[in-house]
């Protein structure tokens, strides 16, 4: 069934694709570029580049790390269910948490909330560990 | 990383443009920083896909062997014993043939930090011809970890992965309109606009396989960074029992006392009356001969996402561990189909090809990217002309050096050799990046080269091993080299063509 499933997946991306392909169009030469949303223009400071680099690697593969733990100490099914499931959890908490620090205008927002959730994760832990 | 505005709307879209601006800003930093990396571990990981078949067209000449009994598993065994004595006293590894792979392998040692070898045997389990495996090796070593210290480079594709996944995320959320222009790809007109309708929608189709493939690459490049973690909260700290209850019984402490190998026919016969569908694929023994020795074989259900359900025999021959248990664990299941998942090894060749075709689309994913930020410099009136040529050496020249790879690897049987062809090739690229100034002739010049090697490494490879040739899977993949120069030749009689080709040394007037 697992396999059926990865297949259709697999099907769907490919005729999705190739009908794409098919019904791709012509552009006239003459045609205006479309309204497009740029991607917005910051002010360049080393020091904020580096602060977006540590966050978004360092403090956010921390963050991610610790909350994926704290999933895999809540007592809901076997011990090896969780720390299978939270594998492939951890990596989306790091990946968005990543985004989420190169994003955002102010440094300071993924920073305090990386922090937060860090903090609060930590204490989940250590309640379980200690129950 | 380039997305049509959201229309003067009736219903207030979900994310506001300063939102998608933003995300877009996030989008552009990582991809630009990442680029390179993801393209050449997409790429070798989209050759690593078919790494089975490479492996046969690297040594058509056989043996080919449909199937073998337990005795011939037995004889196989002291065969690679007996040749190679000293990486066989750490361990030995036997691969049963299959429909895929028609080849009956004999390995011995492979440890980390240790050496290896690696033997073809016959249907009797004799064995008859060393394993030489440059180019699929170096592929593999490529993918999985760049060809740096073990270790490190894992570690360092786990987090190319990271930012892989982290593209994918950001990637939906800066693109509003991705259902709505799901069907919409138009060709000509600003490369900018052409280039962004590409990437948008090889994204938008591609996702599922794309978000898959990352996930699993991830866990597998960080398995020990994620699960060590995991597994100290889930298991308050006891590390190793959380690897033996998922993994199964571990390595017992090494005795060096010398002990009977137990016979394997009766265990194959054992597993075939548990699990009758079931096909062997391996058996291998960590430290044989002694009193420490653990048998493990390993089998495939049909229907099975999972590679690794096991069965382990102890040093007496009596079974200590079977997959059946293993079965009611969800979480184990995920752990098994990981590395299949992957790298496309269930589902048979229909699904390699899938496989192949969506790493191609993740290549081109990655490849437009930089090129729509390339092509949105050039628009604003600041072109950056030296990274648009490095931009088209790194993608044209990746293909160059691993197609070099492969024909040195097939001339020269030195250890070096893969990896000397992919050096050449890709110096060479950098190279013509610095000497031509024109980046569609640069670009020209380097797909002509990939379809002129195509065709070489398909003839050499005919020339060098038509006597020989035992293994049909020679031909086929010989005739897709071919197949492949055509299509890429066919390329350059529409594309771009230079009238006149100017070196950086004289001036293009």
């Amino acid at each position: 069934m697992v396999i059926g499933g990865v297949t259709a997946l697999l099907a769907f991306s490919l005729f999705g694709l190739l009908a794409v392909i098919v019904g791709a169009e012509r552009r006239a030469d003459r045609t205006r570029p479309a309204r497009v949303v740029e991607p917005e223009i910051r002010p360049r400071k080393h020091g904020r580049g580096w602060a977006r680099g540590v966050t978004a690697f360092l403090l956010a593969m921390i963050t991610a790390e610790t909350v994926g733990a704290a999933f895999a100490g809540i007592r809901i099914g076997t011990p090896a269910d969780r720390v299978s499931i939270g594998s492939l959890i951890v990596p989306f908490i790091w990946a968005a948490f990543v985004i989420w620090a190169l994003a955002d205008r102010k440094i300071l927002r993924p920073v305090i909330g990386m922090t937060s959730a860090l903090a609060v994760a930590s204490a989940a832990i250590t309640w379980s560990l200690l129950a | 990383m380039n997305s049509p505005a959201p229309k003067a709307t009736r219903s207030k879209p979900l994310l506001s443009p300063g939102w998608v601006s933003a995300g877009l800003a996030g989008h552009s930093a990582l991809g630009l920083a990442f680029a390179a990396l993801i393209y050449l571990v997409c790429l070798s990981g989209t050759l690593a896909v078919f790494v089975q078949e490479l492996q046969r067209w690297e040594q058509p000449s056989g043996p080919v062997v449909e199937a073998v009994t337990p005795e011939a598993v037995t004889h196989g065994f002291d065969a690679i014993r007996a040749k190679a004595p000293v990486y066989a006293r750490e361990s030995v590894s036997i691969e049963l043939p299959s429909a895929e792979v028609p080849r009956f392998t004999l390995s011995a040692g492979g440890h980390e930090g240790t050496g290896s070898e690696t033997w073809l045997a016959d249907a009797e389990g004799r064995a008859v011809a060393k394993a030489h495996r440059p180019t699929s090796e170096f592929i593999v070593a490529l993918h999985t970890g760049l060809h740096l210290p073990e270790g490190i480079g894992s570690t360092l594709v786990g987090l190319i992965g990271i930012a892989l996944l982290a593209l994918l995320i950001s990637g939906v959320l800066a693109h509003p309109r991705m259902f709505k222009d799901a069907f919409s790809l138009r060709r000509g007109g600003s490369r900018r606009l052409q280039e962004a309708d590409l990437h948008n929608r090889l994204g938008t189709w591609g996702l599922p396989f794309y978000v898959t493939v990352t996930l699993t690459g991830v866990v597998l490049g960080l398995f020990f960074v994620i699960f060590g973690g995991l597994a100290a909260t889930a298991y308050k700290g006891d590390v190793q029992r959380a690897f033996e209850d998922m993994m199964g019984p571990l390595d017992a402490e090494h005795h060096q006392a010398a002990a009977v190998v137990p016979p394997f026919p009766p265990m194959m016969a054992l597993i075939h009356a548990q699990a009758p569908a079931a096909s062997i694929q391996s058996v291998s023994i960590e430290h044989p001969g002694t009193r420490s020795q653990m048998i493990n074989v390993t089998i495939q259900e049909p229907g099975q996402l999972s590679m690794f359900e096991r069965y382990v025999f102890d040093t007496t021959g009596r079974m200590i561990d079977a997959p059946d248990a293993n079965r009611k664990s969800i979480g184990k299941q995920i752990l098994f189909a990981i590395q299949p998942l992957h790298f496309g090894w269930f589902g048979g060749f229909g699904v390699k090809v899938a496989y192949g075709l969506l790493g191609l689309s993740l290549c081109v994913v990655t490849s437009s990217g930089v090129t729509i930020w390339l092509a949105r410099r050039r628009d604003k009136g600041r072109p950056a002309p030296t990274w648009e040529r490095f931009w088209t050496a790194t993608i044209w020249g990746q293909p160059i050096a691993l197609l070099l790879a492969a024909l040195v690897s097939l001339l020269w049987r030195g250890e070096a050799a893969a990896g000397v062809g992919w050096a050449a090739g890709a110096a060479s690229a950098y190279a013509g990046a610095s000497l031509y100034r024109d980046d569609q002739a640069l670009a020209f010049m380097l797909r002509a080269a990939t379809a002129l090697l195509l065709s070489v490494l398909a003839v050499t490879h005919g020339a060098l091993w038509a006597s020989q040739m035992t293994d049909h899977a020679g031909w086929v993949l010989d005739g897709v080299l071919m197949l492949g120069a055509i299509v890429i030749a066919t390329t350059l009689r529409t594309g771009f063509r230079p009238k006149r080709m100017t070196l950086a040394g004289f001036q293009n007037s």
